[in-house]
């Protein structure tokens, strides 16, 4: 676990499990949401910044940072003042009066990983577009970019001599 | 939390099987928890999958029998309600025969309560039993059955990942079934090249190396013109054609003349597209054909399926790992129930009704005497409701929906009112509930236990995880107890859906060795066909040879057809229609899912933004959608996704179907619902 | 060095072997001691910027491209990553990073990685300092090369190519392989 999640949004297919999980481990509140820009999804979630402003802006620091847990919310401090969401680069965090607690933002399954289970929507997203593991992800995303073919050496990701093509006309002479 | 029972059951919604781990305590179903350990989805869920404990305790399910009565519906105990739909249907077959009854049965129930509907309807006398996948792959079972002898999925879905190139006709996996999707990523992590072959810009297309974008229903003209292409290349795989194939003459000249250039004028698919999908496709290794609604949904569904049969056999693309043919089921069980024989001209098995042997097997199977069962097919779904009110007289549904499902739905409703006797047997007060004079609740997924045969034929078992609501019982339950009433007790003496099993090994071969001990030790179930308790079951069809009588798959022919109704000067649109990923079906589920229909909660109509300038319309504005049978209206979402000249909408709210056409396929009587000629008029205000 | 524009290091993959050496070179290099025998003691560990990806069987290095016109760039909300005009490279500037890691998701060839303890994301910074970057130097085979000469190489095969095509000959591999490196 990195402290935030990896979302490669190349591969996201718009399918809503991760919200609709999300909804599911927490109960209510939009903690991930899908954006759409011209019909194309990213999902947007908090993202955990080490250096973030709504800790920054925080008056009574009930939003502290750690290594783990990445953004976390001191409940008992927070006096529902909004400015974390005022602060929140990505829009990605709200504060709702109503619910207990009130900033409604990503902890990252903190509940879940307690027990050992993985956050839900990365355990859920059929596509791996959501991952805890950035590593694995961005060297996935090296594999499969477009560079080989650009170079001249064309991709051969599968094994066998001759083409399929050059065989059958082979076989046909 | 730790008190809390996991019990691992099936998904309810599509054709991929997802397990998914109910949290049971003290009788109530508390949460899911992802199912890590399965080899099916890897702990993965989609949307509709997540949502599925919404409809558990849904405050609409229906907990007690309702009868209409002149005051309005009222409550009354299951003696007064099965007694009163043993004596209507006792009535009508009286009066007027017993094929003046019809029984509609449902691919959301398990192959156990399948069997026993069919065998219900064949033991009063009548063939008259159909099940919704007339509405969505009759045309693979008429199409594949006599090419390849069976019409089902050849590879598991796992396979894909192993594939070289993907190619999906008519197929949206993305959104209708985003858990397979993963293997379709995988695949393409691995360098496979995906083609897809849409009208729309679906999300499988986002990642396709090439996106045919072809006008609705003119699949046909694409698949002869690579066929053309693939012969005039010699790109076929010869030794393959040679050894296990017949026929391959005609198809060579009958695509003879099927140019590309041609095709290009039909689709509007250039046609250097067309050459380059063809040879992509066939000079791949290991190649899977993947087709959907997209080509079966037609009055040329049968023909479109052969063509795509004959794709993958001229090309050596069927019976090996990683090449396959793809039918991709909708439901859950669809196929289940088609080989359970809940088809009008099918017994269990895929027997013809109009097989003398297959008749007196059966009768002698059942105790019926013989001659007992009619040798001409009954009435399909869509000829049931022509026919309701008319010949039909009564009819009982179990989990279906044609009101929302069935095109020109306005018809629909206004047979089925004619009816003597409408029973429902659902979850929810649906919209053709709303027309039954007796309606039942029934079981959901995990209140009754029983198997499923997904999409690659993979037969799991899904046990019972807690009680139902109220009084509600489980299909199976009710089907039986109904024939007791009916005095048919001696056929249907069964406690439990592992007796039905019982008796489904006997009688469906490819079910023999496929008994309810082992399908819940079994981790991803076992695939037909599976004749007795050692084998390990089938997963790819056709290794060695094809499940014809001579063992070689039949090539047919292709003879292009246009569309019935192609746009013209005052239907100058063509409307699709198809599924989006947070609805499923009549959407008599998914429409009551609280977070499944917050963020889908309108009837919408993709349109191009060119067509939009014409008619003057902005995203979000209200349009009306004119069809020669009606109209309905919906929000205009603009959208590059669809081709100019196409409107597409989504069929999960009732609205849509009441003006789809009602074309049948004349083999497999399958509607024409992916064309219809039709006309936009702007309206006043936002919304709906 | 600041204030000239810095030559981009090129990939020529047909040379690539998968050595692995560029990798080293680029972690000695950005270590604290920036010697190989203290370096690999260090704790944490010093970070390469460069990765060796093994595909099927054509190895091939990653490194910043330095977009002129980056996605990182653009997905950043507070400017710590920008694209300076004068040295044409992408730089970052941690006193600004607030460790959102959009980079990370954004970047196309996936080669911003999350950071350990010196700044919330590395990437390369083309060695700063060094007139020839430290990969470019280790690299044994000379796939790794800077813009300059990579450009002068493709001329000279290209104008090959042409000199054979018109009067035949042997291959251009093998006159490549006879001639200089």
């Amino acid at each position: 676990m990195s402290g935030f999640l990896h979302v490669d949004f190349r591969r996201c297919t718009a399918c809503f499990a991760c919200e609709t999980a999300c909804r599911t481990a927490h109960g209510g509140g939009l903690r991930i949401q899908l954006a759409f820009v011209d019909g194309l999804p990213v999902p947007l979630m908090c993202r955990h910044c080490e250096q973030s402003p709504c800790a920054a802006v925080c008056p009574e620091h009930a939003l502290v940072w750690d290594q783990d847990h990445g953004v976390t919310l001191l409940a008992d401090r927070c006096t529902r003042c909004g400015l974390c969401a005022v602060a929140c680069p990505f829009g990605v965090l709200f504060v709702d009066p109503f619910a207990q607690p009130s900033v409604i933002k990503c902890d990252l399954c903190r509940a879940r990983r307690a027990e050992g289970k993985r956050p839900a929507c990365v355990l859920t997203c059929p596509t791996e577009a959501i991952t805890e593991e950035p590593h694995h992800s961005l060297r996935r995303r090296r594999l499969t970019t477009p560079v080989f073919p650009i170079a001249g050496k064309p991709p051969r990701p599968f094994q066998g001599g001759a083409s399929r093509a050059s065989r059958k006309r082979n076989d046909m002479v | 939390m730790s008190t809390a029972i996991p019990v691992r059951t099936v998904c309810p919604y599509c054709a991929v099987g997802c397990h998914l781990d109910l949290l049971v305590e003290n009788g109530r179903v508390k949460g899911l928890e992802y199912a890590v350990d399965s080899p099916v989805n890897a702990g993965r869920l989609c949307a509709k999958g997540h949502a599925a404990l919404e409809i558990l305790y849904h405050p609409d399910r229906l907990q007690h029998p309702i009868q209409r009565s002149p005051s309005g519906w009222k409550p009354v105990s299951w003696d007064h309600a099965l007694e009163t739909a043993a004596e209507k249907i006792r009535n009508i077959v009286t009066a007027y025969g017993p094929n003046a009854l019809a029984f509609l049965s449902t691919a959301k129930g398990t192959n156990e309560e399948n069997y026993l509907v069919q065998k219900l309807a064949r033991v009063v006398g009548t063939h008259n039993v159909d099940h919704c996948a007339r509405l969505c792959h009759a045309s693979t079972l008429t199409g594949l059955g006599p090419m390849l002898g069976l019409g089902a999925a050849t590879n598991p879905l796992s396979d894909l990942s192993q594939s070289h190139c993907l190619f999906f006709v008519g197929s949206n996996p993305a959104e209708n079934h985003p858990v397979a999707f993963r293997w379709v990523q995988e695949a393409k992590d691995r360098g496979a090249r995906i083609l897809v072959a849409d009208p729309r810009r679906t999300p499988t297309a986002w990642i396709a190396d090439l996106h045919l974008p072809l006008r609705p229903g003119t699949d046909l003209a694409l698949l002869a013109a690579m066929l053309h292409v693939i012969f005039q290349e010699r790109l076929q795989d010869d030794a393959f054609i040679a050894r296990r194939t017949r026929g391959v003459e005609a198809l060579r000249a009958s695509v003879k003349h099927t140019d590309p250039t041609w095709a290009a004028r039909l689709t509007g698919v250039p046609a250097r597209d067309i050459v380059r999908a063809a040879r992509m496709y066939a000079t791949a290794p290991r190649a899977s054909l993947i087709y959907c609604m997209g080509v079966t949904q037609h009055v040329v569904g049968t023909e479109t399926v052969r063509a795509c049969a004959d794709l993958a056999l001229v090309t050596g693309h069927v019976g090996s790992l990683g090449s396959g043919l793809f039918p991709v089921r909708g439901q859950d069980n669809v196929q289940g129930a088609c080989d359970m024989g809940a088809l009008s001209g099918l017994l269990p098995g895929y027997r013809p009704v109009t097989d003398r042997e297959a008749r007196a097997f059966f009768e002698s199977a059942w105790g019926l005497p013989p001659g007992a069962l009619g040798a001409a097919p009954g009435l399909t779904v869509t000829e049931m409701e022509q026919a309701a009110g008319r010949t039909v007289r009564g009819l009982i549904a179990i989990g279906e929906n044609p009101v929302v499902t069935s095109p020109e739905s306005r018809k629909t409703r206004e047979s089925l009112q004619r009816l003597d006797f409408l029973v429902v047997v659902d979850l929810f007060m649906t919209e053709t509930a709303e027309l039954a004079h007796l309606v039942l609740p029934a079981a959901a997924w995990a209140e009754k236990s029983g198997s499923r045969t997904n999409t690659d034929r993979r037969v799991q078992w899904s046990p019972k995880a807690v009680d139902p609501p109220g009084e509600a019982r489980p299909d199976w339950k009710i089907v039986i107890d109904l024939a007791h009433r009916l005095g048919l007790g001696q056929f249907f003496p069964y406690g439990s859906p592992e007796d039905v099993l019982e008796e489904i090994r006997r009688i469906v071969p490819a079910y023999g060795g496929i008994s309810a001990g082992r399908l819940s030790q079994a981790a991803e179930g076992i695939a037909w066909p599976c004749p007795d308790e050692t084998h390990p079951g089938t997963p790819v069809l056709y290794e060695n040879h094809f499940a014809t009588e001579d063992g070689l798959a039949r090539l047919y022919p292709i003879e292009f057809r246009e569309p019935p109704e192609m746009p013209d000067a005052d239907f100058p649109y063509c409307l699709t229609t198809g599924r989006v990923s947070l609805h499923y079906n009549s959407g008599a589920m998914t429409r009551r899912s609280p977070s499944l229909f917050s963020r889908s909660p309108h009837l919408f109509v993709e349109i191009h933004p060119d067509d939009a300038a014409r008619e003057g319309l902005r995203h979000r504005d209200r349009v009306r959608l004119i069809t020669r049978r009606g109209s309905i209206e919906a929000q205009a979402h603009v959208t590059g996704s669809v081709c100019p000249g196409v409107l597409f909408a989504p069929f999960h709210f009732p609205q849509t179907n009441a003006i789809t056409q009602n074309m049948l396929d004349p083999s497999a009587k399958i509607p024409e619902f992916k064309t219809a000629a039709c006309r936009l008029e702007k309206m006043e205000g936002k919304g709906p | 060095m600041e204030g000239t524009v810095r030559e981009r290091v090129m990939v020529r993959l047909e040379r690539c072997v998968g050595c692995r050496s560029c990798e080293m070179a680029c972690r000695v290099a950005h270590s604290r001691s920036g010697i190989l025998r203290d370096a690999v003691c260090e704790e944490p560990r010093p970070l390469r910027r460069i990765f060796v990806e093994q595909a099927a069987d054509s190895p091939a290095p990653f490194l910043c491209r330095h977009c002129e016109d980056a996605p990182c760039v653009r997905c950043c909300p507070t400017g710590a990553l920008a694209f300076d005009e004068e040295s044409r490279l992408v730089v970052y500037g941690v006193e600004r990073c607030i460790g959102c890691h959009a980079c990370v998701m954004a970047c196309p060839f996936g080669v911003i990685q999350p950071g350990r303890g010196d700044g919330y994301v590395v990437k390369c910074d083309r060695c700063v300092g060094r007139e020839e970057p430290a990969c470019v130097e280790a690299c044994p085979t000379k796939a790794l090369v800077l813009e300059s000469r990579f450009l002068s190489e493709r001329r000279r095969r290209t104008a090959i190519q042409f000199v054979q095509a018109a009067r035949g000959g042997p291959r251009v591999e093998d006159m490549l392989a006879s001639g200089s490196p």
